[in-house]
């Protein structure tokens, strides 16, 4: 389950920082999207639930709508595709990406808790809530500045939308390093 | 945990109420084709090898997501006149330049809006007296997409250059954004300028307040002046409560008389006397539009 998180933790560092030798970029933010995948998959077989269908289609859903923006960046939107629907692409991008991340959250919380990882769980609840805050201000920033099309909100929603993402990369870091299916036998439930 | 889906289900709903607002407000703010602004425009024509004018622009607004053009301009009224006329100018050259890159930014974007230069300038074969004091007025624009439009794009009124204005030289002109533009003319002859009251009402005609060496063109007394002196004109143009008056683009000439050295009175053109380039912004040009009742 360690490495799933792993797995997931480098492929949202692939995701954010689209690394590029030169002119070419070498891991395109899809294949940071499909690492990701691949780690969720990884968890979906350990945690059989349903939650999990749903960070999974909607991973899947970000390695899909970042190959399709890849393509669109290279070679332009054609000219008979109004762009008006196109606007607030980046807001449903960051829309899928909470859902996916909020769900993984939750489900590991709740694993912690079912393994009398009390203390944990309520960590990574309080954790999960710090990042719906975040991505709930960024989200909102964004939408205004894209409806405006202000330049200078722009930059700050670009910006904002960076934050919870590396929050969000600590939270994996850690949760990479906790055992989650160690089960504890004389832990104290605590408030939360 | 409870209390977080419900912050995620509150995040879901209050992004997708902006989302659906965001995409009302483009759809009521979008242009259905670009609104060129009025003009007022003195253009002086010049004889060479054929007719030319001196280079101008017209503006207009559009979206800012509109990636046409503007390529070409016909003057239905006058078909024999050639307009070269293109968006893809280099300034700094303060003529026409074709190899600008294809993809380079039109405009200045104010929100949802861009306002655009269109860079005219008059190449006609045909003889100045048949341009003299012709009237521009109603224009076919045509786009790089190969769409039209008629527009009526205000008033340009060609005029040639007199004999008298020969003593004129090297008018400049600096403008800023409040309102004020000051022009410098250079003679080269002795003169005598005198301000008498047709003259100040001509020029007071053309902005709010007009200074002469700084001082209030009502208040300036003659001034004598040997060749190669210069004298300036400062226009000022305060703004009003009327969008659609401030968002009127004038340049105007005005002709002053002035006493020769032997005596002789003669009329002296100003060219380039115009009023500053309003200062815009997206609030001012939805006024605008709403004003036109172009939204």
């Amino acid at each position: 389950m360690e490495s799933a998180y792993k797995k997931i933790f480098w492929g949202l560092i692939i995701a954010t920082f689209s690394i590029t030798l030169g002119v070419v970029t070498i891991f395109p933010t899809f294949v940071g999207w499909l690492v990701v995948l691949s780690g969720v998959s990884d968890l979906e077989d350990q945690f059989s639930d349903k939650q999990f269908s749903t960070v999974y289609l909607s991973v899947g859903a970000l390695v899909l709508l970042s190959l399709a923006e890849g393509f669109v960046s290279i070679s332009r939107l054609p000219d008979w595709v109004p762009a008006l629907p196109f606007l607030f692409f980046p807001v449903f991008l960051s829309v899928i990406e909470l859902t996916a991340f909020h769900k993984i959250l939750e489900a590991s919380a709740d694993r912690l808790r079912e393994n009398n990882h009390f203390t944990s769980s309520t960590v990574y609840n309080r954790k999960d809530k710090v990042y719906l805050v975040l991505m709930g201000c960024s989200l909102v920033l964004l939408t205004a500045a894209l409806t405006a099309n202000h330049e200078t909100l722009l930059f700050f929603g670009r910006i904002l939308t960076l934050i919870p993402r590396v929050y969000l990369l600590t939270i994996m870091h850690a949760l990479s390093e906790e055992n989650l299916d160690e089960r504890l036998e004389e832990s104290v439930p605590l408030e939360g | 945990m409870k209390q977080n889906d419900k912050l995620f289900k509150g995040i879901l709903t209050v992004v997708s109420m902006l989302v659906i607002v965001g995409y009302g407000a483009i759809i009521y703010l979008s242009l259905d084709e670009p609104v060129f602004f009025r003009h007022d425009y003195d253009v002086e024509i010049y004889e060479g090898e054929g007719t030319y004018g001196i280079p101008f622009n017209l503006n207009y607004i559009t979206n800012a997501s509109d990636e046409r053009e503007v390529i070409g301009i016909v003057f239905p009224d006058y078909p024999d006149l050639y307009f070269q006329a293109t968006e893809n100018v280099y300034e700094g050259l303060g003529g026409f330049e074709w190899d600008q890159p294809y993809n380079q930014v039109r405009g200045i974007t104010y929100g949802h809006y861009t306002v655009r230069d269109v860079y005219l300038e008059i190449q006609s074969m045909l003889e100045i007296e048949e341009l003299n004091d012709i009237v521009l007025s109603e224009s076919t624009i045509y786009f790089s997409d190969s769409s039209e439009m008629t527009v009526d794009i205000g008033e340009i009124r060609l005029y040639s250059q007199k004999a008298e204005g020969q003593s004129l030289v090297n008018p400049y002109s600096a403008g800023s954004y409040d309102g004020v533009v000051e022009t410098t003319y250079t003679i080269n002859e002795d003169m005598s300028l005198s301000f008498d009251n047709n003259q100040n009402n001509e020029l007071k005609a053309v902005a709010d307040e007009i200074l002469v060496n700084g001082i209030d063109v009502t208040d300036a007394e003659v001034i004598d002046m040997n060749s190669g002196d210069s004298f300036s004109v400062t226009t000022i143009a305060e703004r009003t409560d009327n969008i659609l008056q401030d968002y009127e683009l004038k340049s105007y000439v005005s002709d002053i008389t002035y006493t020769a050295e032997d005596g002789t009175e003669n009329s002296l053109r100003l060219a380039s006397l115009s009023m500053a380039y309003p200062e815009f912004n997206f609030l001012d040009l939805y006024r605008y539009l709403s004003a036109r009742g172009e939204l």
